[in-house]
């Protein structure tokens, strides 16, 4: 019976998140709709839609379950996305917002490659490359975190929650576009935070309170989980503590992230979108661990440690409550999948197909390229996450620092520096790149007590050559493309039209101008008679003068 | 873990509402500053014209 109502309210919510994709696929005429959703997002719902997509499956699923595994160190890794959150709003937001307005932009490799301009095409190719490349990994970890949330929660086999949320993720991001994923995305957030406040409470009051719940945690944990430093002293922590905050660092130029930023309607109020996403983040931050924290007393020996977020919700809510929740999980998947779906099928329809192969395409040829790219790169994410089974973590840390490295030093450079130019750019995107895969997979993967220098997590030494890249190369390869000064300076105060739909808001005046029903028809008589009432009688000479 | 609960609590807002404070209302002032001076601008071609109403 409980199993009937927990599959029941999923079985709900999930139609109900379909039906948003169908309706939004009837408000979605051109790339920019599908893409950006027309750039009309308000500030809170591109927040939200930003965070929902960000934090993803591994916030749900590979965070507890990493926590569950690590102890209290694991938390580190969490906590050093906030600083990289919130630089990332206060740096990249708003100006490239802007940017990518006046260049008419509506990817990330296309921004570049037009801020590039004089290598534009190669730009292109290098980003959209390094962009597949690293979400077929991490669509890959949301599909593995959907698989697990429905065969923990829903009893169902592995294979079936694999095939199920494949299915889900593919339907649901070819009908909509941006404005089904980012209309879904602020369900998704808001069903995110009540499980990050819900679940962790649970948890809590059922082990008996904070202070015992952190006692047994103390009794059955080893001496490394209970420790925030896993034993570590000197330069070995140091070590430690700079590789885990590198971490947060990627926030800077997670393409499915920034182009949240792009569909901004009003730039000019990032710091609102600052203000929710640090609550946003400080509530996961302070809840989620206690998942980890909970099932390793209550679930001391699970070997699928993926599986510790959704046996918990199964366990310590009501049926219907767990149904919902195990919803957001499979929400939170959803958000950050079609999200990323939608940047590789974006940017091969738009910047390879329309940018590069046909620039005389029409918008609606360059628009089912797009929904062909997201199938294909759908089922390529499906089949290496199936044959190379991953923690969610894990796989999540690699393709996250891999965008990160392959994308930050060229976004920030093209935002900040007039001096960058695009050899600098591709010399940088090909050392991010080349260096994450081949540092990747020679150490195994992240870990957060490295044993040698290279044994720690990539993402801070390949960062800091690739930057080291950007820099050396743009300075002896030439001058930027003409008009970049004058750009930076441009997107440094407000656009026109921002300050136009500013005005027009505060009912000031019409940007477009008065419609005819609003001109009001004055007769000749009246306009001699106004003139010379206002204006020319003082001027005119009087009889007595004449 | 209480002590790490607490500074979460403390430290991230703050930055935030700190960012806010600052650039937010700075942000605020110059769009005001930009949209009063294109309402001038309007206003001072409206009065090239001494005001008269256009004839329709």
């Amino acid at each position: 019976m409980a199993n009937s109502i927990i599959t029941g309210t999923f079985v709900v919510y999930l139609i109900g998140v379909m039906l948003i994709g169908v309706f939004a696929n009837r408000i979605t005429n051109t790339a920019e709709d599908y893409l950006l959703g027309g750039r009309g997002l308000n500030v809170f719902w591109a927040t939200m839609s930003e965070q929902a997509s960000v934090w993803s499956g591994w916030l749900t699923v590979g965070f507890p379950g990493m926590v569950y595994s690590s102890g209290l160190q694991g938390i580190w890794w969490f906590f050093w996305t906030v600083p990289g959150n919130i630089l990332a709003w206060g740096t990249v937001a708003k100006r490239l917002s802007r940017y990518t307005r006046i260049l008419k932009a509506l990817t990330l490799p296309e921004f570049l490659g037009r801020r590039y301009g004089n290598n534009t095409k190669a730009v292109i190719l290098v980003a959209a490359a390094g962009a597949a490349y690293f979400y077929f990994f991490y669509v890959g970890a949301q599909i593995l975190a959907g698989a697990n949330a429905i065969a923990g929660g829903l009893g169902f086999s592995f294979n079936a929650g694999f095939v199920i949320t494949i299915t889900i993720v593919l339907l649901y991001t070819m009908i909509g576009g941006f404005i089904a994923v980012s209309l879904t995305d602020v369900i998704q957030g808001i069903l995110m935070m009540v499980f990050a406040i819900v679940v962790p409470m649970a948890a809590i009051s059922h082990l008996g309170g904070f202070t015992a719940t952190m006692t047994q945690f103390n009794e059955v944990g080893t001496a490394a989980q209970t420790s925030w430093t896993a034993g570590m002293q000197g330069p070995q922590l140091w070590l430690t503590i700079i590789a885990v905050a590198a971490f947060g660092i990627p926030f800077l130029a997670q393409p499915h992230g920034v182009t949240r930023y792009m569909s901004l309607e009003k730039p000019s109020q990032i710091g609102y979108g600052m203000l929710v996403m640090a609550a946003f983040a400080t509530v996961a931050l302070v809840g989620v661990p206690f998942l980890g924290i909970g099932g390793q007393i209550m679930y001391p020996n699970i070997e699928n440690v993926d599986l510790i977020a959704p046996m918990l919700i199964q366990s310590l809510l009501p049926p219907w409550a767990a149904g919902i929740l195990l919803a957001a999980i499979i929400a939170a998947v959803m958000s950050t999948a079609d999200s990323q779906l939608l940047v590789v099928g974006s940017t091969i329809g738009e910047d390879v197909f329309r940018g590069i192969y046909n620039p005389d395409a029409s918008e609606r040829a360059a628009l089912w390229v797009t929904r062909g790219a997201v199938a294909v790169s759908g089922i390529i994410a499906a089949y290496i996450a199936y044959t190379t089974p991953d923690t969610v973590f894990k796989a999540v840390a690699f393709a996250w620092g891999g965008l990160g490295t392959t994308f930050a030093p060229a976004l920030v450079a093209a935002l900040w520096w007039k001096r960058a130019n695009g050899y600098g750019a591709i010399a940088s995107m090909a050392v991010g790149f080349g260096g994450a895969a081949y540092y990747h997979f020679a150490t195994g993967g992240p870990a957060l007590a490295g044993k040698g220098l290279f044994d720690y997590y990539f993402v801070g030494p390949v960062l800091l050559a690739a930057t080291i890249t950007m820099i050396v190369v743009s300075l002896l390869t030439g001058e930027p493309k003409d008009g970049v000064e004058s750009e930076l300076t441009e997107i440094s105060k407000p656009l026109t039209e921002e300050v136009d739909l500013a005005r027009k808001e505060a009912g000031e005046v019409s940007v477009e101008g008065p419609s005819s029903s609003e001109i009001i028809p004055v007769k000749e008589e009246e306009v001699v008679t106004r003139y010379l009432t206002n204006f020319a009688l003082t001027g005119l000479p009087t009889v007595a003068e004449s | 873990m209480l002590a790490f609960i607490i500074a979460n609590i403390i430290v991230w807002p703050t930055i935030a509402l700190t960012y806010w404070y600052v650039f937010q209302l700075e942000e605020e002032s110059i769009m005001n500053d930009l949209a009063s001076a294109a309402g001038t601008d309007s206003n001072a071609s409206e009065d090239a014209d001494n005001g008269a109403p256009e004839i329709q």
